[in-house]
């Protein structure tokens, strides 16, 4: 559907495009079963970094003050890019990875599963 | 004058008598909002005045009301009335009211000022011009009532800069400002049916009652200062929507779609008043679900079976909300203390107490699954190791609020929703906000989402959540963080202290 409007178009960009990043991107991560942390998170990052220096330096120091974040192997988990299951190459870069601007990336860690048995 | 007027005459000649027939200008280009949104009007004339007040006699009335209610506020400040709070973690439930609420209230007064212009029928004008000056009325008083405050405690100190900027603060303003950038009609059916005929007991009883039960008379006195205009404003929802139904078929299916929204959108911000009642009151009034269960579940789906003769269903997803009742407070109270280091009021784990309050009143699932967490963040604490997360959250493009609550059927999985327009990919919290935002996906495109703007580099360069915090004029772990610890807490405890030893107070 539209919105109904006076005059004669009611169109707008996007206030979140990818140009407004500079050559970087924003996307979103969820680590399942781990409620400890409420909401999936948001990143900015460019988007030739290598997958693994995010994970190990920008995403792992996030989950830190949570028991299984020492354990966390990422080569372990398993994983989906944009709600379809994806194998990620970490040593290639965010982009040749297929993750775009807006995505959102889920992973669970067979084996860490949260707090209380309850995912937390 | 010859005679005097009777009531009604009287009434008449100073309300519709006041209007005119325009000669230079055609109706349609005198009042080009009230058609688009497509609601037909047969019949302005068919509207019955809700309210029934002329404009003399409402200046008397308010004047009167206004009289009664600063001299109480004096009294309360000359008599020190902060010291008679029951704790002072109570005030977290105050500066949410001036942060988020306070504004929408002025908001409301501006929204009521532009509808009052766009109808072209004089009696629905004369209603939201009233409307208008009430909002800004209940502006003014909340702000004196809380100014005292603002002299013994922290958080109170920059409510209209945060309110721009603050991320849970724009959850409140968006929900008002969608409402305001709608049509005239919408904005009506929004505010003040769906916000102040259905939901309002949810937030007015909530705050009121809780400002009584913890020993709070500035806010319970402006709080009873503004009853009788809220029953007007409840008025008004009800004639509104009754009239646009009645006017014609056409009507139905535009308001029942506004209803659908409205209701959802109504429900998500009322989250936050579930959890200031749940958690920010040291002394409950009573708990969300119970309230949820009285207030809509109750009294709210007897509304809209009174409105089935026109060919009015429940609201969409209402039944997401009965399934999110007995989880919805402690999700989002964890939300609130985790990313407490950006937020302009005080969180903490409640006392064994509160939670078996809490056990008693939400059963198996707060005991089984919320307290032991509760209890994990308490040990944390103890530790010396207090839980922030200080990592930007997804937040939902329609409700702004960060995307935390769990599958309606699966309290373990997050629930996250993906739309898409502008060639741009967003995320919604919920099923509700997905159907509002595809219904008018280049209206919700546009939305500042706090953690986005950060990251585009648009909130005063701020790089992380700290520095996000001081362009909030929020100082660190003063307003923000552990109440614990905090200046707040400090300072209550030093003033008890005294004020136990004072010989005065024991008489
Ligand atoms: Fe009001
Ligand atoms: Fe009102
Ligand atoms: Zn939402």
């Amino acid at each position: 559907m539209s919105v109904k409007h006076l005059g004669p178009a009611y169109e707008y960009p996007s206030a979140n495009r990818e140009e407004a990043y500079g050559g970087d991107i924003n996307f979103y991560i969820r680590w399942e079963r781990h409620l400890m942390f409420a909401c999936p998170a948001a990143y900015r990052a460019p988007v030739a970094m290598p997958l693994s220096e995010f994970l190990e330096h920008m995403l792992k120091p996030d989950y830190a003050a949570h028991p299984d974040a020492a354990r966390l192997d990422f080569s372990r988990c398993v994983w989906k890019l944009d709600r379809a299951p994806w194998q990620p190459d970490f040593a290639r870069s965010i982009a040749d990875n297929g993750i775009g601007h807006m995505s959102y990336i889920e992973f669970a860690s067979p084996g860490l599963d949260g707090l209380h048995g309850h995912g937390y | 004058m010859a005679k005097k007027l009777g009531l009604k005459e009287r009434y008449a000649l100073m309300t519709r008598g006041l209007d005119w027939e325009p000669s230079y200008q055609p109706l349609d280009k005198l009042f080009p909002y009230d058609s688009y949104e497509g609601i037909v009007i047969k019949d302005w004339d068919a509207w019955a005045d809700p309210f029934r007040l002329t404009m003399d006699a409402y200046w008397k009335y308010q004047a009167e009301k206004e009289r009664k209610l600063y001299a109480i506020l004096d009294a309360f400040q000359q008599n020190n009335g902060q010291l008679n709070l029951s704790d002072a973690r109570y005030l977290s439930a105050v500066k949410l009211w001036l942060q988020g609420v306070t504004p929408l209230e002025y908001a409301a007064h501006r929204g009521f000022a532009h509808a009052g212009r766009a109808f072209r029928g004089a009696g629905a004008r004369i209603a939201c011009q009233m409307q208008s000056i009430d909002e800004l009325r209940h502006a003014q008083t909340q702000l004196h009532a809380f100014s005292h405050y603002n002299k013994f405690f922290s958080g109170f100190h920059n409510f209209a800069h945060m309110r721009d900027r603050a991320w849970y603060l724009s959850i409140p303003k968006s929900f008002f400002e969608d409402a305001m950038t709608a049509g005239p009609f919408e904005f009506v059916t929004s505010i003040s049916f769906a916000f102040e005929y259905v939901l309002t007991n949810l937030l007015f009883m909530p705050f009121v009652s809780g400002a009584a039960y913890n020993g709070d008379m500035a806010t319970t006195t402006f709080g009873f200062s503004a009853q009788s205009d809220e029953s007007r404003h409840m008025t008004l929802g009800l004639e509104v929507v009754k009239f646009m139904l009645e006017q014609h078929e056409d009507n139905v299916p535009i308001v029942q779609a506004w209803l659908d929204k409205w209701f959802w959108r109504g429900y998500r911000l009322l989250g936050l008043v579930g959890t200031m009642m749940d958690y920010m009151l040291p002394k409950k009034v009573m708990s969300w679900q119970e309230a949820w269960g009285i207030y809509w579940e109750e009294n709210g789906v007897a509304l809209f079976h009174d409105l089935a003769r026109y060919g009015i269903r429940l609201p969409k997803h209402h039944e997401v909300a009965a399934k999110e009742k007995n989880r919805l407070t402690h999700e989002m109270w964890t939300v609130l203390y985790q990313y407490g280091n950006a937020l302009g009021l005080h969180t903490w784990v409640p006392n064994d107490e509160e939670l078996d309050w809490m056990s008693e009143k939400y059963g198996e699932l707060f005991t089984s699954m919320y307290r032991p967490r509760l209890l994990h963040l308490r040990e944390l604490e103890q530790r010396g190791e207090r839980f922030f997360n200080n990592r930007l959250p997804m937040v939902c493009q329609v409700c702004q609020i960060p995307v935390f609550y769990t599958e309606p059927d699966d309290p373990h999985v997050q629930c996250v929703r993906i739309v898409e327009a502008a060639g741009t990919k967003h995320h919604c919290c919920s099923d509700g906000c997905a159907d509002i935002f595809n219904r008018e996906p280049m209206k919700y495109v546009q939305a500042l989402i706090p953690p986005q703007q950060i990251y585009r580099g648009e909130a005063g360069g701020a790089r992380d959540i700290f520095e996000y915090g001081a362009w909030l004029h929020l100082e660190r772990d003063v307003d923000t963080g552990e109440y614990r610890g905090s200046p707040d807490q400090r300072h209550w405890q030093a003033w008890q202290q005294q004020h136990k030893a004072t010989p005065a107070d024991a008489a």
